[in-house]
């Protein structure tokens, strides 16, 4: 009679491998405040500007409001879109971005995306989304264009000069981007902070959503904008 | 070094990628089946006799393989709610009984001959016990209490993995009744299982189809395909019809070979 297969081995077997696996455990996914793009830090809030939980919203309250910013930039039909002007009496949801970004730019508009197709249009009518890109060198009109409308033909994308982007993201107090060096086929990447930074219907944003929100968070907070209620920490 | 597929939120390449985790446990699989071979048949004719299970039990291995490597088990880990059911249907359903029919009675009675093991492997294989403790292992991993934060490490990955391995097998043991000492179901009793196991899903697959939103953060928010225009609700949904669908095809499909079987065993001439 042959000896019986201990089970003893298998289970050495098992925990060795269950060793190995723990030893090579890797970062876990999205953390929440991770900016997008590059490995260079850039931070995920407006600079100088606390954020907190707030109360019952699924964004974090920034301590002191951001005005809404008065830039102007160029859409896709190439005409000038002045932000303060065309999203006045509106909620605006302003992100700054790139169409070459691989993973949380098209996450974060596609999180939005779905939710607003979850609100009724007596909401959404009053909800303005706006993407301005942070790599005005490749993403050209056409290229935005294609881009958006890929996601969301609701959202607006804007373009101009770096320096007029910088100058909008200094406005509600964004860091300037951070370009990697091109790769041998030119590619590179961007940083950039990846919250969206809200503003009410009256002016100023109170919250930031960072990375990480889900569509079911949009689908709650979004209305309760549209209906004024109060955003406090 | 990768030793697992789990989710790593960075952006979905095609560009191939080892898993060695992967490899090093299929092959001690097969190194153990191949020792086992070895060292537990009684004779060379017993062993030869049951020649024709190892391309049953290396068929296994290899929907294993593609179930848990690159591309699948990346795609279903990190990036595809969809794409982790296939996985989960493809081991439970397809891999595991491929494995256990490669096991011939001899090796099983050698791997578990008595004592303890039998005992436990005889109470968690009474059909009832075997239904509910499958089904048990389908709630738990799918839940996304649960799923969400295991799929994010190569560990947590593995543990999922290795439950569907393990409660796929106590599943399948009354029916496909690779130790003679355990309880095997007579093949109207089998039809009649495997029948009740394509019903029970239903109620998980219901919850995937019918939410008003992703469930799991780790597909919600994971970096989208580019190629692949799949917004996640409808990854979701599609990841719950596949449970159903493909999950109760399988299953009816050999209630069908069972059926079939059955029918053919009665027509044959009874021997005097």
């Amino acid at each position: 009679m042959r000896r019986a297969w201990p089970l003893c081995r298998t289970g050495a077997l098992l925990a060795g491998l269950g060793l190995l696996a723990a030893a090579c455990v890797p970062p876990t996914t999205g953390d929440a405040a991770e900016p997008s793009g590059s490995d260079d830090p850039v931070p995920e809030h407006p600079e100088g500007v606390e954020t907190s939980a707030a109360e019952g919203w699924h964004g974090e309250w920034l301590d002191a409001p951001l005005e809404r910013p008065d830039f102007t930039l160029t859409d896709t039909d190439g005409e000038p879109y002045t932000f303060a002007e065309e999203t006045q009496g509106q909620i605006a949801l302003l992100f700054f971005g790139f169409t070459h970004c691989p993973d949380i730019c098209p996450a974060h508009l596609a999180t939005i995306s779905a939710a607003l197709d979850r609100l009724p249009h007596s909401d959404t009518r009053h909800v303005e989304v706006v993407f301005v890109t942070v790599d005005p060198q490749r993403d050209t009109a056409e290229r935005l264009e294609e881009y958006v409308g890929g996601i969301d033909e609701r959202i607006t994308a804007l373009r101009g000069d770096l320096d007029e982007v910088i100058a909008a993201m200094d406005m509600v107090d964004l860091p300037p981007p951070a370009f990697d060096e091109p790769d041998e086929d030119g590619a590179y990447d961007v940083a950039h902070a990846a919250a969206i930074l809200a503003f009410s219907d009256d002016g100023p944003a109170r919250l930031a959503y960072p990375f990480g929100v889900r569509q079911e968070g949009w689908v709650q907070d979004l209305p309760r904008m549209v209906r004024g209620e109060e955003i406090a920490e | 070094m990768n030793f697992w597929c789990s989710a790593t939120g960075e952006p979905w390449t095609w560009q191939w990628q080892p898993y060695l985790g992967v490899w090093a446990f299929l092959l001690a699989g097969l190194a153990a089946y191949g020792w086992a071979w070895r060292r537990l048949a009684p004779s060379a004719g017993e062993a030869e006799a049951h020649r024709w299970r190892v391309p049953w039990f290396v068929g296994g291995v290899a929907v294993l393989w593609v179930s848990l490597d690159w591309p699948v088990g990346q795609l279903g880990s990190g990036y595809l709610a969809s794409v982790h059911m296939l996985q989960f249907l493809l081991i439970t359903l397809v891999a595991v009984p491929m494995l256990l029919r490669g096991i011939p009675p001899w090796m099983a009675r050698g791997l578990a001959p008595g004592g303890w093991r039998l005992r436990v492997l005889r109470g968690l294989t009474q059909p009832l016990v075997a239904l509910l403790s499958f089904n048990a292992v389908i709630l738990v991993t799918h839940a996304p209490i649960v799923a969400n934060p295991l799929l994010q490490s190569e560990l947590g990955s593995f543990v999922i993995d290795l439950a569907w391995l393990l409660g796929a097998a106590v599943f399948w043991l009354p029916v496909v009744g690779a130790h003679p000492d355990l309880p095997h179901l007579n093949r109207p009793l089998q039809m009649a299982y495997l029948f009740a196991q394509s019903i029970l899903p239903t109620i998980p697959a219901s919850f995937l189809t019918f939410a008003d939103f992703p469930l799991y953060p780790v597909y919600e928010l994971a970096p989208r395909l580019q190629d692949l225009r799949l917004d996640a609700l409808t990854d979701q949904r599609a990841a719950g019809l596949l449970m159903k669908i493909i999950g109760g095809f399988l299953l009816w499909g050999r209630i069908a070979v069972t059926w079939f079987q059955w029918a053919s065993a009665d027509e044959e001439p009874v021997a005097t």
